[in-house]
């Protein structure tokens, strides 16, 4: 009699890892690998958006935090500056209680000029802080022992030279460092739009122990940036910090209620968790879209594991039948197959981490410039490993490749006893799910019903998840139609292969197609449909950039300040200067721009004001609801009325006739809006004023732009040599140079969706190796046979080849006609809800056809070497 | 800070000069104003800052009183330093050109100090703070209003002289007090000048509330008290150093249950030789002064305490022995000063000066007390001379 | 016939009475989409006793050797092994048989491909859970006994025809099965090997009292076995 033990299941399945599947990963190391370098590859992508996500939003900081170890409360003005003259007002009113006010000034600077023609965007923007620096020793937090504000100079009455001095600056020490500073070294800044020479009067104290202060922070003393800034008499913002003690909680709370009465609109109150949560918030809506666009990398490579662990179950199929003949039940073998999909996903998981992580620190990059030109200043430059993000990385990947192994593991535990098992079989046609043409068709449906649903609002943004639903709804229900579809297709074929044996092999398989087959076409559709959509997205936006820019910008020189580098700059043009410029007898007409953000309905916006008849004679609006008179284009009858942007529309849900109010320092204002314009500039929303209104509401003349149309005779080129010599703090394009750089811009920010792109095609293609890899070694015994009927190795290559183009051609087939839906869908419906932009539909054609030739070009490339190698397959005989 | 009086003596052992030909210049040589002999006060107009003077400081301290024996002593200064520059005669200060703006100036800072001690506990707590001239701080010109921060003293009946100071120490304790004038304002030294150095610039205004009658609350952590007790007030308006030779001074104000006053003030030399601007002057009930010379007062130091903190010493328990105008010609008065608590030392941390000032009682030759008083040490953690 | 130049391993106690029956055959039948396969096949295997099964292809003898080694499951009659139904059992009820009480040989050998053949012959043995020391001891036994040791440690891919179904043939008897089912065990092997394995399987049954049956169409085969039963179109014609 046999023995009676049995071996426990934890011994079992360590027998089968053991003598299994260690045993065929070593002895095929380089299949081994090429499957975990897929899982790690998508991991990667996914981890390094993450990660570079993080530092973005990370890299905005509350910059006075590092002086002060974080205020309690802040105000700010709901648009514009803040008066000096609430300082006593505050004092008083707080009488006894002991509460630090810390007046903050802040704005931004850039380095000066160094070529003639520069990027915008190529210079690193400079935080400057205006603190009073006598005052702010008195925290407690501020002070570090072996440095303070007044200490690093020598000499006698060193003191109250620094005190005195209009150009001291601190510096952070990375930044003296990089650039030899000592104390009494020149820094030379384009604050606003002059070229100021900036005295380095010491390192930024800071208390030991405390995170850095990044490297492109300056601070200089209040009183001396003030004038520097244009901001007499005003102040950025105001912080507040309760001296730390018994029941400060409480002392806090109060304050802010004290703070909320006393301000009677002047001002809001906020808390520096607040101002972050509104930077993340400003970019949420963008770094979704990256996460979701990453996604689609790590799901790719869950697709290419399934096709893996597919091919590999059907190539040790015997091995999986002796074992069952031997007793080793289903649960077993399932269960170790799963162990693999796992070990896969954990060395996967390890290795897509830390390629991710090293992918990181170039995506940062990206995503910081993106940012930057978009929403605030940064200059993140790296990226540190998050342990939150690096272990939903791991379990993803773990979860990713168990449910990528769960249909191989139990196909493999189904697998008959090697008694049964009959060499011979037509492989299975494949599961239920890919042949039920009436679920693709019902997906289809469902997904145009969600294509017609609003988006998710969310505070800060919105959202469009039905858009997202429908793209994949469309995408699986196109992959099971056109599965379905690869059966007739075969059939068109079928009367060619009267002259050519290779294609009557081919058709005949594709007659009646495999489950991998099917598997293949819907692969391919789902990754040339949405590379396809993509291309059309990216087309139809630059089309549509082109053409806004066309209308846009029809003046002659365009002219900021240089150091307007980012998103968030405050460098703006002093009266005195825009004066000069517009004075000069070249100059025709001009228009004035200003624009500051302002808070409206507790969320960001952009208020602007130009000379708005300058817009009628000068531009070609291109209006989604054109004004109905003349009113808004003359001063003298515009002064309640305001242009708004599409983006600003579809965010406060507005539309032309209905009245906004927006604050200012002079109070609310009511206006109506007369017109909606499609702009591209920004999508946080812009609405226009007459440039008088502005004066008088926010009282001061400065620029933040300044655009010349010149009399005939003129030259811009030389116009603009011209200015330049006289003020170089300015940046002057011609209209040549301005479209450029616009549409650089934004070709920047699309750069990611090429490279997403590229792995479509790539993935697509693979994928379809392996499962004519996988579908071949089912096939042995054919070939033999087909090899004894005198077949050469070049008729099987060119059969397979055919084979490998048919499936090919169904799925990029099916996968342009899907792309046409998913582009429309991106178009009308994702970006629409997201960023408020309406863009024109442009099909590329070129880069499509060009895309389909490729992918099937390939695609009968890959499968001949494939069928090259099938052909050289030994005879079925014991391995 | 608070520097002490400084006496021309009529008679003494270091020689007489004649007061009379005492013609001090009329700015120093950063162009601040000299004391001039013979200068006209008007109040309240003179209580406020005098800017084309380079130091002045407010300076309160006292004693207070609650239920159930409770017994504090508090301290509050408000000091003015003006920034080199200064334009000699006029009220104006040359402002610099980083001091564009009326609300950040540059021209002054004004540092002050607050510290409360609970004589129950033992507990000293103290804070420092310092500000540039501006809407946190300053001192109004015209009559006193002086502040820092949520620190302000200011004179709320000009003809009785009283006054409001409201004070905190962070969030540990916080006081409002209405002080009140129970003698007239003394000015110390000889013809509203108080010299005290050998140069004709070193020398200042010296205006003192010697008994001021206080009454208000005081918090100290949770609790609560109403508090009476007495106060002084010094306002002393200078321009000029100490004399390098000079390494510190010792001072004590002393308020007798009997209704006098006294002040006596040790000037101290780094080669620990005696100076002869030492001095003593008694305050009589009515207010009169009679002034005493080095020679007839002696400062004895009777014990010292080492502060933990800074690890300096400071000889805090001291005898003064002088020659009592109340008795005979030849009575003579020994006072004890004994700290109410031993360690009561400001570090200095903005000044970079620290010294002592504690609330101390006084005790005659039986030990009995007689009254309370305030010392104030100098000088102790490194030498002033050339410095202030 | 070669001599027996190795000890027998019938020192192992494994076998129970000779008289015992261990396979109880009763009227099985099974169709494949209308065509029967089996007929109402019966007979009754005792212990050590080998039976060859023979007949044309398509007779049905694969197919009741599949349903002996409870791989297949008869459409009606019953299969007893050691006195136990086996055509009722649940799948991994099947499996434990399969690990347990039956022991099988085919045609192309079926060997594990990344196991040396030490290993190929012991994992029954861990399969049942057989603790370390005492497996190495039967298996290298069992390797004596087939005149394999100095090939132990071959992968099959190093191996002859011969020396793979020697492999097997240990490999189902490592758990000392009371069955042993062989399909076509010399259809793949030349007639010298062929030989050899004939041998070694009447041998082997002798000595460790194991039942045989046999499935061939060689007659030669069939030697080896006292008893014989001929099935056509699924019925038993002779034999029984």
């Amino acid at each position: 009699m046999s023995t009676t033990a049995t071996a426990s299941n934890r011994a079992l399945a360590g027998l089968l890892l053991r003598r299994f599947t260690l045993r065929h990963w070593r002895s095929a190391p380089g299949q081994s690998a090429l499957l975990v370098l897929i899982l790690a590859l998508g991991i990667a992508v996914f981890f390094s958006i993450r990660l570079a996500n993080r530092a973005a939003v990370a890299s905005f900081q509350n910059f006075t935090d590092l002086i002060t170890r974080e205020s309690d409360w802040i105000i700010t003005a709901p648009a514009g500056l803040l008066r000096e003259t609430i300082l006593p007002e505050l004092r008083e009113r707080l009488g006894e209680q002991p509460v630090s006010i810390i007046p903050v000034l802040d704005t931004t600077a850039s380095p000066p000029r160094r070529a003639d023609f520069e990027e915008i965007g190529s210079r690193p923007t400079f935080q400057i802080l205006g603190l009073d620096l006598v005052a702010v020793q008195n925290l407690a937090s501020a002070r570090s022992p072996d440095r303070s504000w007044f200490g690093q100079a020598s000499g006698v009455d060193s003191f109250w030279r620094l005190l005195r001095s209009p150009r001291a600056v601190f510096v952070n020490a990375a930044l003296a460092a990089r650039e030899g500073l000592t104390v009494g070294s020149k820094l030379p800044l384009v604050i606003n739009e002059r070229v100021v020479e900036l005295e380095v009067a010491g390192i930024i104290p800071q208390p030991p122990g405390d995170p850095a202060a990044p490297v492109t922070l300056l601070i200089m003393d209040l009183a001396a940036l003030q004038p520097l800034a244009g901001k007499l008499g005003r102040l950025d913002r105001i912080e507040f910090l309760v001296e730390p003690g018994p029941d400060d909680a409480a002392r806090r709370a109060h304050l802010r209620e004290q703070l909320a009465a006393w301000g009677d609109g002047r001002w809001f109150v906020s808390s520096p968790a607040d101002r972050r949560e509104n930077a993340a918030l400003m970019t949420r809506a963008f770094r979704m879209n990256l996460t979701i666009l990453s996604l689609i990398a790590l799901l790719v490579g869950v697709y290419l594991i399934f096709q893996a662990l597919d091919g590999a179950v059907v190539r040790r199929r015997e091995e999986i039948a002796i074992l069952r003949s031997l007793g080793v039940e289903e649960r077993a073998i399932q269960r170790a197959w799963l162990v693999e999909a796992a070990l896969v996903g954990v060395v996967g998981g390890l290795l897509g981490a830390l390629l991710g992580w090293a992918g990181a620190q170039f995506s940062v990059r990206f995503v910081g410039r993106t940012v930057n030109a978009l929403y605030y200043a940064t200059s993140v430059q790296s990226a540190h490993l998050d342990r939150a993000e690096l272990a939903a990385a791991l379990a993803l990947a773990v979860a990713g490749s168990l449910v990528a192994g769960w249909v191989p593991a139990r196909d493999a535990a189904r697998t008959p006893p090697a008694q049964v098992l009959v060499r011979h079989a037509v492989a299975a046609p494949g599961r239920r799910v890919f042949r039920n043409g009436w679920l693709g068709l019902a997906l289809l449906a469902a997904g145009a019903l969600l294509a017609a649903l609003p988006p998710w609002r969310f505070p800060g943004g919105r959202l469009p998840l039905a858009g997202y639903a429908a793209a994949l709804c469309w995408i699986f229900g196109g992959g099971i139609v056109a599965a379905i579809l690869l059966r007739p297709s075969a059939r068109l074929w079928q009367p060619l292969g009267a002259r050519w044996v290779s294609v009557k092999l081919a058709a005949s398989q594709l007659v009646n197609p495999s489950g991998r087959h099917r598997l293949a076409v819907a692969g391919l559709l789902c990754a040339v449909a949405m590379t396809a959509g993509m291309a059309t997205l990216v087309a139809s936006f630059e089309a549509t950039m082109q053409g806004w820019i066309e209308r846009t910008f029809q003046a002659d020189l365009y002219i900021s300040s240089y150091g307007a580098q980012s998103a968030s700059t405050q460098n703006r043009i002093a009266p005195a200067t825009w004066r000069a410029v517009t004075n000069h007898p070249g100059v025709a007409g001009f228009n004035g721009v200003q624009a500051c953000e302002i808070l409206l309905n507790g969320q960001r916006t952009i208020l602007a004001s130009g000379n708005l008849d300058f817009l009628q004679r000068h531009t070609r609006m291109a209006w989604r609801q054109a004004p109905l008179s003349d009113d808004i284009f003359r001063p003298e009858r515009n002064a309640a009325l305001a242009l708004a942007s599409e983006a600003f529309t579809e965010r406060f849900q507005l539309r032309r006739g209905d009245v906004v109010t927006v604050p200012t320092p002079a109070g609310p204002q009511r206006l109506t809006i007369a017109g909606v314009f499609s702009d591209y500039g920004n999508e946080r929303g812009t609405l226009v004023v007459e440039r008088g209104r502005w004066t008088e509401w926010f009282g001061d003349e400065y620029l933040s732009s300044v655009i010349l149309v010149l009399r005939p005779g003129f030259a811009p080129e030389s116009v603009r040599a011209e200015l330049l010599g006289r003020h170089p703090g300015l940046n002057i394009f011609t209209n040549g140079h301005i479209r450029g750089e616009v549409l650089r811009v934004f070709r920047q920010t699309f750069a990611i969706t090429y490279a997403l792109e590229l792995i479509g095609v790539v993935v697509a293609v693979l994928g379809l190796a392996l499962t004519l890899v996988s579908v071949l070694l089912d096939r042995r015994n054919e070939l033999t046979t087909l090899r004894a009927l005198g077949l050469d190795w070049h008729e099987m290559a060119r059969a397979t080849a055919w084979e490998g183009s048919l499936v090919a051609l169904c799925g990029v087939g099916g996968g342009l006609v899907v792309s046409v839906a998913l582009g429309w869908l991106l178009i009308f419906v994702i970006n629409q809800q997201t960023f408020g932009w309406t863009l024109s539909f442009r099909l590329p054609w070129a880069q499509l056809g060009a895309l389909a030739a490729l992918v099937v070009g390939a695609a009968a490339g890959v499968s001949y070497a494939v069928g090259w190698w099938g052909a050289a397959l030994p005879a079925d005989r014991e391995e | 800070m608070v520097a002490a009086v400084l006496l021309w003596l009529a008679c003494g052992v270091c020689g007489v000069t004649n007061a009379a030909e005492f013609r001090p210049p009329l700015t120093t040589a950063e162009g601040f104003a000299v004391p001039q002999p013979g200068r006209r006060f008007e109040f309240p107009r003179d209580h406020g800052a005098h800017p084309e003077f380079k130091l002045e400081w407010w300076y309160v301290t006292g004693h207070l009183f609650a239920a159930d024996e409770r017994r504090f002593g508090f301290q509050a200064t408000f000091f003015r330093r003006a920034g080199p520059g200064g334009s000699a005669g006029t009220n104006t200060v040359d402002t610099g050109p980083g001091g564009n703006s009326p609300w950040f100036r540059s021209d002054e800072v004004h540092l002050a100090h607050i510290a409360v001690l609970d004589v129950r506990t033992g507990k000293f707590v103290f804070q420092e703070r310092l500000n540039r001239r501006g809407w946190d701080a300053d001192v109004t010109t015209n009559g006193l209003h002086a502040w820092n921060g949520n620190w302000s003293l200011r004179m709320t009946n000009a003809a009785s002289g009283a006054m409001e100071l409201i004070g905190s120490v962070r969030a540990e304790a916080a006081f409002r007090l209405a002080l009140t004038p129970e003698k007239p304002l003394v000015v110390f030294g000889e013809n509203g000048v108080s010299r005290k150095g050998a140069s004709p610039t070193a020398a200042s205004h010296y205006l003192t509330f010697t008994r001021l009658k206080t009454v208000g609350t005081l918090r100290l952590g949770a609790e609560t008290f109403a508090v009476h007790g007495r106060s002084w007030m010094d306002h002393e308006i200078s321009s000029s150093q100490l004399d390098p030779g000079q390494a510190g001074w010792d001072w004590a104000c002393l308020q007798l249950h009997d209704g006098r006053d006294l002040m006596a003030y040790r000037m101290r030399r780094k080669d620990g030789g005696p100076d002869p601007f030492s001095t003593l002057a008694w305050v009589d009930v009515g207010g009169r002064v009679t002034q005493v010379g080095a020679a007839q007062f002696s400062w004895q130091t009777v014990g010292t305490a080492r502060h933990p903190r800074s690890g300096v010493s400071y000889p805090n328990r001291v005898k003064l022995t002088a020659s009592d105008p109340a008795g005979g010609p030849d009575a003579v008065v020994e006072l004890q000063l004994e700290p109410l608590a031993p360690h009561q030392e400001l570090d200095g941390g903005l000044s970079g000066i620290p010294y002592w000032e504690g609330a101390c009682r006084v005790l005659d030759a039986q030990r009995r007390e007689i009254g309370a008083a305030f010392l104030e040490l100098t000088g102790y953690a490194g030498a002033l001379g050339g410095r202030f | 016939m070669q001599p027996k130049t190795h000890p027998p391993l019938s020192a192992v106690p494994t076998a129970p009475a000779p008289a015992a029956v261990v396979l109880e055959v009763a009227q099985v039948s099974k169709s494949y989409a209308g065509r029967a396969v089996l007929a109402d096949v019966s007979f009754r295997l005792r212990a050590g006793e080998r039976l060859a099964l023979m007949g044309p292809s398509g007779s049905g003898k694969t197919t009741l050797l599949n349903c002996l080694g409870g791989v297949d499951r008869p459409d009606s009659g019953s299969i007893a092994l050691h006195g136990e139904r086996i055509d009722t059992l649940g799948s991994d009820a099947l499996a434990r048989l399969r690990r347990q009480r039956v022991g099988t040989v085919f045609q192309f050998f079926h060997l594990l491909p990344t196991l040396t053949a030490f290993e190929n012959v012991e994992f029954p043995l861990q399969l049942n859970g057989v603790p370390t020391a005492e497996r190495r001891t039967r298996v290298m036994r069992l390797l004596e006994r087939v005149k394999l040791t100095d090939r132990a440690h071959a992968l099959p891919s190093q191996l002859s025809g011969g020396e793979m179904q020697r492999v097997a043939i240990a490999r189902a008897l490592a758990h000392r099965p009371g069955l042993i089912l062989a399909d076509e065990p010399t259809g793949n092997l030349d007639s010298a090997n062929g030989a050899n394995i004939l041998a070694l399987l009447r041998d082997l049954s002798e000595e460790t009292g194991t039942a045989l049956v046999l499935v061939t169409h060689s007659a030669e085969a069939a030697a080896i076995c006292p008893r014989t039963i001929q099935l056509r179109d699924g019925r038993i014609v002779a034999g029984g």
